[in-house]
């Protein structure tokens, strides 16, 4: 072997070694911050939370229902949208209607931030309180019209 | 726990009986980890995507029950095997050249970096995963909350592809997205019968570890095990990749899509004598691409347009068929689908509007170079490791790198595409750049690499062949006088 050739071969050597040793830096640096991002946003989108705080209502409520929203919460909020997604993530196959004043589904769920008059709440949108679960989360039926 | 997990062995059993139908003898002088590695793969693409569109299928039709998937899990293994059984070629071994081959004499140090390295990727997988078992932020609004409808059966399925599944909130309505990996997920909840939770995130690990390991087996089928090992190295390197691993989202397995049919387009190229198999294994892969996102339709269509360019009308018949099953589940998705995209604009004239907006221009592509930069961390970032392969290992000559330049054409055509997306977009742009384009980037990462290290030199290239097989040769030269 020529020594241009040898050189090139040892080039070759430290380029191939230096990839692979930094391509281990690099996953041992994604595994790091990821590390750190994980310890301080434990269940970052309320997901786990909002399967906890709804549990209650699965039982109540068949399967296939379709549940009117109620929440303190204003649609300006930025906690309106995250809110609104855990909780429908948490009561389905069931389905949640926002804002929906024309169809009133026979049942509707409660997810309230505050302590406040839960009844008189459910009440102004046309239903009674069947049941608060607790957490914030209440369980309405409709009403008769 | 044990039911879904039995379902998933059997989609993966299914899929490898069709990847290894299809693809038999296509890497035969490849290393056989390498082959093997790539089959394992393809399996992991080809069986949920199979068992994903006929569960969809199964629910537009009316057969809405754990019976009825059970049943179609059963036909679809059974149709696998069967394939398997009929297509599978007789494989001749491979024949080494007399001289031995030429090997990097590091491999060994390879090895261990790239078991090191998927440590740490598993382990930010396994973090990931303990805080946020849920998936990230898409994976619960989107991707899993669609598996719960379609795992509910009756009519409840219908809400998953429904805009007012979102709430009528912007950004949330996505009644026409693709059901590949919802649909899967659905069909192993279905079959459960419960909601676990460990099905979507081993799903996701599963998705994640298919396109990494097709990457560096099929480099290593294509060019050289060295070449493969650093493809896996750099890829492992990859923070936009690594970060997608615990997300639940379907970016990751859309990558797998992209690279599977560009790697089965190459290789059909390579072996035009292999006949029709390879040619459906690619149809196969386009078609499913378009089931998994939107963004899978214009790499499909632009695949088969150039598939159609390089094989001729002969092979149209063929690809149409490996394309159909992803095909005929998108076409019906998008027509039982209820309401429209909510970013997408409504009129032309709103889009012409946006499109003459100049700084959105400038604001996309500025989006796209931040989340290149950001796909790595400095000193280890993906780029600079590429940069240094290719100053040591020089590529290949321009004429065999022009033979390939047709298989940039899927990939340019999908970034044009979802470039364009950002220019109509009618949600806020910077919001809508923030929250995709890194998934973006990752869905065409891996066959970015692909591309690029199918360009390079080896480097088993730069050293002689081993002594060993020379030595081999004289003894075996030597008893065969003594016989004598």
């Amino acid at each position: 072997m020529g020594s241009q050739a040898k050189n090139r071969s040892t080039l070759v050597t430290a380029a191939a070694l230096a990839v692979g040793v930094l391509g281990v830096f690099g996953a041992l640096t994604s595994y790091q911050v990821s590390s750190g991002y994980s310890a301080q946003f434990k269940d970052a989108y309320g997901g786990g939370v909002a399967q906890a705080r709804f549990a209650p209502l699965l039982e109540r409520v068949p399967a296939a229902a379709e549940l009117a929203y109620l929440t303190d919460l204003d649609p300006s909020q930025a906690a309106y949208a995250p809110a609104f997604l855990a909780a429908q993530y948490a009561v389905a196959p069931r389905v949640l209607h926002l804002n929906d004043a024309q169809a009133l589904p026979e049942w509707a769920a409660g997810n309230f931030t505050k302590p406040l008059d839960f009844a008189a709440a459910g009440a102004a949108q046309g239903y009674a309180m069947i049941a608060d679960l607790g957490n914030g989360v209440v369980l309405y039926h409709r009403t008769a019209r | 726990m044990m039911a879904w997990i039995a379902a998933m062995l059997v989609s993966l059993i299914a899929g490898w009986c069709v990847a290894r139908a299809l693809t038999a003898g296509v890497w035969s002088s490849a290393p056989r980890w390498a082959s093997l590695m790539v089959e394992l793969s393809l399996a992991v693409l080809f069986g949920p995507g199979l068992a994903s569109a006929l569960f969809f299928g199964m629910l537009v039709a009316g057969v809405r029950n754990r019976r009825g998937a059970l049943a179609m899990l059963g036909v679809l293994l059974a149709g696998c095997v069967a394939v398997w059984w009929k297509l599978t070629p007789e494989i001749a071994p491979d024949i080494a050249p007399a001289g031995g081959r030429k090997r990097f004499p590091w491999m060994w140090a390879l090895w261990i970096c790239v078991a090191a390295g998927v440590l740490f990727l598993f382990l930010d997988f396994q973090v990931a995963s303990s805080a946020n078992p849920s998936g990230e932020w898409d994976a619960m609004s989107i991707w899993n909350l669609r598996a719960r409808y379609l795992a509910a059966g009756d009519d409840v399925w219908r809400r998953a592809v429904s805009a007012a599944l979102g709430g009528h909130l912007g950004g949330a309505e996505h009644p026409g997205y693709p059901l590949f990996l919802s649909g899967f997920i659905g069909l192993l909840w279905n079959v459960a019968g419960s909601f676990d939770q460990s099905a979507p995130i081993v799903v996701s690990l599963m998705f994640a570890a298919a396109a990494w390991m097709l990457l560096g087996a099929s480099v290593a089928c294509r060019k050289s095990a060295a070449l493969g090992l650093l493809a896996w190295c750099v890829l492992l390197a990859s923070e936009v990749f690594a970060s997608q691993t615990a997300a639940q989202y379907s970016d990751l397995l859309q990558g797998l899509a992209f690279l599977a049919a560009i790697v089965l387009l190459d290789a059909a190229a390579e072996r035009d004598r292999t006949g029709p198999r390879i040619l459906i294994a690619a149809g196969l892969a386009m078609g499913l691409a378009c089931w998994i996102k939107n963004e899978g339709l214009p790499f499909m269509i632009a695949a088969l347009a150039v598939a159609v360019w390089r094989f001729g009308k002969r092979g149209l018949p063929w690809l149409a068929l490996g394309a159909s099953p992803g095909l005929l589940a998108t076409v019906t998705l998008k027509l039982v689908a209820e309401g429209h995209e909510a970013i997408l604009p409504r009129t032309l004239g709103e889009a012409l509007e946006k499109i003459g907006g100049a700084g959105r221009w400038w604001q996309a592509a500025l989006g796209f170079g931040k989340a290149v930069f950001e796909a790595g961390n400095e000193w280890t970032h993906p780029v600079l490791l590429a940069v240094l392969l290719a100053f040591a290992l020089r590529f290949v000559p321009w004429a065999e790198r022009r033979a390939r330049l047709w298989l940039w054409i899927p990939v340019t055509v999908t970034a044009a595409a979802e470039y364009g997306l950002y220019l109509v977009t009618t949600a806020d742009l910077n919001w809508h750049i923030s929250t995709s384009v890194s998934r973006l980037v990752a869905q065409l990462w891996p066959t970015l690499l692909w591309l690029f290290f199918v360009t390079l030199r080896t480097p088993e290239e730069f050293f002689e062949a081993p002594a060993v097989a020379v030595v081999r040769e004289e003894k075996a030269g030597r008893r065969k006088t003594a016989k004598r």
